[in-house]
């Protein structure tokens, strides 16, 4: 039995891990290097270009500011330049998966198919996938989420953890960086004493960040619940492959079929950003649902409400939307969390808002849930 | 049975679609020429070591931190034109 390691992050290897060769290394080196540059760009010179607008162009507001920017001729190559990174990005990573398709079959099916296994998994071939989820190829993975080509297929998490690792780490996020272990943190510091016995994590995608909290709580049950059955059967075997005792439901965030007042904790990890606002509501009333009196409730995502944001860093965020594939980014950044816990049922006192550091690197998380009474 | 979702079309900024068509051959060509550079470096280093570069020599071959640094450096080369397009602009 595989011993739990202590931190799971952005550097974590496990059987399912694909290996890449000498030529892999070469053009996923290339790509990270190409990202950090045009970030770097973006920081420095458009940035300087958007702060410095003289307001005799007509530029007052950062709306004004941006559409300037848009008709700079660099802003126009560094689009083009950043839509092709993401687009040989998510080539390049299929290229290396493919190619290791029959030994990652073949590990995936041992530890699937192991007796000793502590976790488990639960798929639903019959589940009717919503149109958003079924449309949507997030950050333009190929085939999206939802990719399931049947009951052994693993693709989709293979590709979502390959492509969110050399994705951060060419954004300048650091090889240690975990948004669960930022969760975990985050609780550990505003609910000293609080232990759940048990944790599900909603929209758990690879299970990358469910490992943080098997291994923060590990007297815990922890359940995994999302849509693609692509991801939980890459996430399943991955999880025993680690050591950690994991148990993976495909369902909606939404609906997932637990029993009510069942669990001390519910999270999700940059779930709600990928969601429409009315899907987010039922997520609340889910989260409600969900937990026990005196439980706690966190989403995790991006800071896009923050409201002492640069307006350039907003800008910069709202190029997401048109050009990676993030279509409810914008109705994300314009609700009220706090306000749709309380429709779901929680007391206002009892619901928090906070900024957190990442891990290792530069950004910062909003942090937001509730305490059911 | 489900193939999944496609990525949306990107919008496109320059008058000329095929310019952005264009950058992305830029991309695909940078990428190919890093694989090379990795496979010829790892093949010369195995030489000047005295082995033998066999196909599991150079996949077992890892490169040091020097290398990675030369990496950045010309990916920053190719990227230089990006900030010769905004000094003009500048200027204009």
């Amino acid at each position: 039995m595989t011993q739990p390691k202590a931190e799971m992050n952005r550097s974590t290897i496990h059987a399912l891990s694909p290996v890449q060769n000498c030529r892999d290394r070469g053009r996923q080196s290339f790509i990270f290097h190409t990202k950090r540059q045009l970030g770097q760009f973006a920081r420095a010179t458009l940035q300087a270009q958007f702060d410095d607008t003289p307001s005799e162009r007509g530029a007052v507001t950062g709306d004004d500011k941006a559409a300037l920017l848009e008709t700079h001729p660099a802003f126009a190559a560094w689009s083009a330049l950043n839509i092709g990174s993401q687009q040989q990005m998510w080539r390049a990573l299929e290229d290396m998966v493919a190619r290791q398709a029959t030994q990652m079959n073949a590990a995936a099916s041992e530890l699937t198919d192991a007796s000793s296994k502590r976790g488990s998994l639960q798929t639903d071939a019959s589940l009717v996938m919503p149109d958003y989820f079924a449309n949507t190829a997030y950050h333009g993975q190929p085939g999206g989420y939802c990719l399931d080509r049947g009951e052994h297929d693993w693709h989709a998490g293979a590709l979502q953890e390959a492509g969110g690792t050399l994705y951060s780490r060419g954004a300048g996020t650091g090889a240690k960086d975990s948004k669960g272990q930022a969760v975990v943190r985050f609780l550990a510091t505003t609910f000293p004493d609080f232990v759940p016995e048990r944790v599900v994590d909603l929209g758990c995608g690879y299970g990358g960040q469910t490992g943080n909290y098997a291994v923060a709580y590990p007297e815990a049950d922890i359940y995994g619940v999302d849509l693609g059955g692509g991801l939980l059967r890459y996430a399943h075997p991955r999880a025993e492959a680690l050591g950690l005792p994991i148990h993976f439901r495909q369902a909606c965030a939404s609906a997932t079929g637990l029993a009510d007042a069942s669990f001390d904790l519910v999270v999700s990890n940059i779930l709600l950003h990928e969601i429409p606002r009315e899907m987010l509501e039922a997520v609340m009333r889910e989260s409600y649902r969900l937990l026990k009196p005196g439980g706690l409730v966190v989403h995790q995502d991006v800071p896009t409400q923050r409201p002492d944001t640069p307006a350039f860093q907003q800008w910069l965020s709202n190029w997401q939307v048109a050009h990676n594939d993030e279509p409810f980014w914008q109705s994300f950044a314009e609700t009220s969390v706090p306000d749709a816990l309380a429709t779901a049922g929680f007391s206002s006192p009892d619901i928090f808002e906070s900024y957190e550091p990442q891990i290792d690197g530069p950004l910062v998380w909003y942090m937001v849930g509730a305490r059911k009474s | 049975m489900k193939e999944g979702a496609q990525p949306a079309d990107k919008p496109v900024y320059f008058s000329d679609p095929a310019l952005q068509a264009l950058y992305q051959m830029v991309l695909i060509l940078g990428e190919e020429l890093a694989a090379t550079r990795e496979q010829l470096h790892a093949l010369i280093a195995l030489c000047e070591e005295g082995r033998v570069p066999s196909a599991d020599a150079l996949e077992a071959f890892v490169p040091d931190e020097q290398f990675d640094l030369e990496r950045a450096d010309w990916v920053a080369r190719l990227l230089e034109p990006l900030q010769q397009i905004a000094a003009a602009h500048e200027r204009s």
